[in-house]
């Protein structure tokens, strides 16, 4: 018995029930076409539910067939924590501090998340980096990014 | 003759400056992003997908193809010189060609991969050119029955032939089936699975799903199982030309390479994996050094080089003339035709003469420039290879977000793109392949678009997928797929 893959197939199995349930709701309009926008939803959903229980019967039956082989380290939250801390941080703040510095706070955390011990040298290519690729998307390429400073009065 | 007029049209756009810079352009970022560890074609091409979004159709998918090109060309370095293939098609690469590496033979490695990649690739465009008219008379008698079974036999050999566990597999394709599925449906123009949220109505980008399975989710899963692991980087010593010797010993294998590659790509037959190891094998049995193999063997990097670059260049095929991907890489490349509009298939052919011309000549164009890139210019991309990984990881990510929020600038996309990151993180643990969750959400629509058409002609007769030969072939064909394995096992045992 594995419990995380237990969990997965369950998991997945769920998703699919949710999946069957929302297309169980949404009104049926076949008209000319003869098949309604329900049908093909309903046969992924099915799809979906039954991946799962094969999944989950596996994962109690001895686990996930065929695994790759080899020890794991254990998982490092660390690691884990610095990467999610800065992706979220970044959505959060790109509106209102712009491009270059979210950007430059997500590059700071994802070092900090590998372990890097020079911080310095980590927030100046930040700042290179991130102020090098927003000029090139916005002035060559033409990508509309938020520079961060306040808009222009008048 | 109709043909190679298509063609000299087709170069006469490929060669005006314009053209040619962004094929340089597009060869150069490839490289230079497909050579960076942990980087796959597939993921290159994804996050340079937002950098083409402002061109014209033509110059964006001529730089697109310099990209997709050059994420395969700097790929091989990577695998020959770090033993970290970026995708399954390069394993055998990596090993054979790392084993050279640390004999002091890094420099013919590369020269075999890099001239190998070029003669497959352009024989195997050569052959692209040939084909590619023919198919696409045959497919202007496909119906939306037709196209339907085929669809329905790309998703069976993408799951189901690949990878440890067909159902892992499936479950990758459902997963991306559902992904596929939220959004307005394009028949009857109502919402599905938007769960109220303005932002899904226009579905989930696949620049969003590709970055995120690929890029954040690995980035989440090596900062949690391996932050601290350090690759050891072979160096190039002495010449990187060939000998002659290595000449007699390369060129065999590369016919061959493109010879095996060539038709699995074009072929819905699961991707460029089977061709690699197919090649690899062929060559270990011919060689006249076979005790050489395992210890780094040059025909074992030739060879399967160039079945990857002939196969995925196969792959173009059933792309460009139905429509069809058979790969993530290929899905991506679907994605970045219908940013336009765009959908490939004989109509394009038809419609878009000068676009699909352009796009085939500026193929040959690009494995030139990849030649030089990579050969006398590859001391500039081993210099990437060197970026410690906190500066490599902190780079990818900038480059991630970068493509999900440029897509309309809004935070709901760098949130789906880091909810999509977790769902890549545990397949990576679970070991779930990626590439038909891709294949699934691109294939998803359009396939029930073509089922339901099919029963909007029949009238809503189910019997028409049977009753139409081709279709009736290939639908039989998906369910060997499925559960020929499983009654093989049951006959033998």
């Amino acid at each position: 018995m594995k419990a995380g893959e237990l969990l997965i197939g369950l998991g997945i199995a769920g998703l699919g029930l949710f999946l069957a349930a929302q297309t169980y709701a949404l009104p049926d309009a076949p008209g000319y076409a003869h098949v309604g926008p329900r049908l093909f939803p309903g046969l992924i959903a099915a799809g979906v539910i039954a991946c799962g229980v094969l999944l989950a019967r596996e994962a109690a039956s001895g686990g996930f067939r065929k695994l790759p082989e080899g020890e794991r380290a254990p998982l490092d939250w660390r690691g884990f924590g610095w990467i999610s801390a800065g992706a979220l941080g970044h959505m959060a703040l790109i509106g209102s501090i712009g491009f270059i510095a979210a950007s430059s706070l997500l590059f700071f955390a994802a070092a900090r998340g590998f372990g890097s011990t020079r911080p310095l040298r980590d927030a100046v290519v930040a700042v290179i980096l991130a102020g090098v690729v927003f000029v090139v998307f916005t002035q060559a390429l033409g990508l509309s990014l938020p520079s961060g400073l306040p808009p222009p009065k008048g | 003759m109709e043909t190679l007029n298509a063609l000299l049209a087709g170069f006469a756009v490929a060669l005006t400056p314009h053209n040619l810079l962004w094929c340089l352009v597009g060869c150069t970022l490839g490289t230079a992003v497909g050579v960076l560890p942990g980087v796959g074609p597939a993921l290159t091409v994804a996050l340079l997908l937002p950098a083409t979004a402002k061109l014209d159709p033509t110059g964006a998918l001529i730089m697109f193809a310099g990209i997709y090109y050059g994420g395969m060309f700097g790929g091989s370095t990577t695998s020959i010189l770090l033993n970290t293939p970026g995708e399954s098609a390069s394993i055998v690469t990596a090993i054979e060609g790392n084993l050279m590496a640390k004999r002091g033979r890094a420099g013919p490695a590369l020269a075999t991969s890099a001239i190998g990649s070029f003669i497959a690739g352009t024989i195997a465009t050569l052959l692209l050119t040939v084909m590619a008219p023919i198919v696409v008379e045959f497919a202007l008698k496909f119906g939306p029955a037709e196209y339907f079974a085929l669809m329905v036999l790309a998703f069976t050999t993408v799951s189901g032939v690949l990878g440890a566990s067909a159902l892992r597999g499936f479950t990758s394709l459902f997963l991306g089936l559902a992904i596929g599925l939220v959004g307005i449906d394009a028949i009857s123009a109502q919402p599905r699975f938007t769960l109220g949220v303005a932002e899904l109505l226009d579905g989930i980008d696949v620049v969003v799903v590709a970055v995120g399975l690929f890029a954040v989710g690995e980035t989440l899963y090596v900062a949690a199982y391996e932050p601290r692991v350090t690759e050891t980087m072979e160096k190039v010593r002495g010449s990187i030309w060939m000998t002659v010797e290595d000449w007699k010993r390369s060129w065999k294998p590369w016919l061959r390479g493109t010879a095996i590659g060539f038709p699995f790509g074009s072929i819905p037959a699961g991707g460029a994996e089977i061709p690699t190891f197919l090649s690899y094998a062929i060559e270990k049995k011919l060689s006249p050094h076979p005790e050489e193999f395992g210890k780094g063997a040059i025909e074992g990097v030739a060879g399967p080089e160039a079945a990857n670059n002939a196969s995925s260049t196969g792959s173009l095929v059933p792309l460009l003339t139905l429509g069809l991907p058979t790969s993530a890489t290929a899905a991506i490349i679907l994605a970045a035709f219908q940013q336009y509009g765009l959908q490939p298939g004989p109509q394009l052919f038809e419609n878009s003469p000068q676009l699909v011309w352009g796009l085939i000549a500026s193929l040959y164009i690009g494995n030139v420039m990849l030649l030089v890139l990579n050969l006398p210019l590859v001391g500039i991309w081993v210099k990437l290879l060197a970026i410690p990984r906190p500066l490599l990881y902190g780079g990818i990510l900038v480059f991630a977000t970068l493509g999900a929020y440029g897509l309309r600038q809004s935070w709901f996309d760098l949130f789906l793109l880091y909810l999509i990151g977790l769902l890549g993180f545990l397949m990576r643990r679970y070991d779930f392949p990626v590439a038909p969750v891709i294949v699934g959400l691109i294939l998803g629509p359009l396939s029930e678009q073509q089922y339901r058409r099919a029963l909007s002609i029949s009238q809503g007769d189910m019997t028409v997928f049977v009753s139409h030969p081709i279709s009736a072939t290939l639908l039989a064909l998906s369910l060997v797929v499925v559960f020929g394995p499983w009654v093989w096992r049951r006959l033998r045992s």
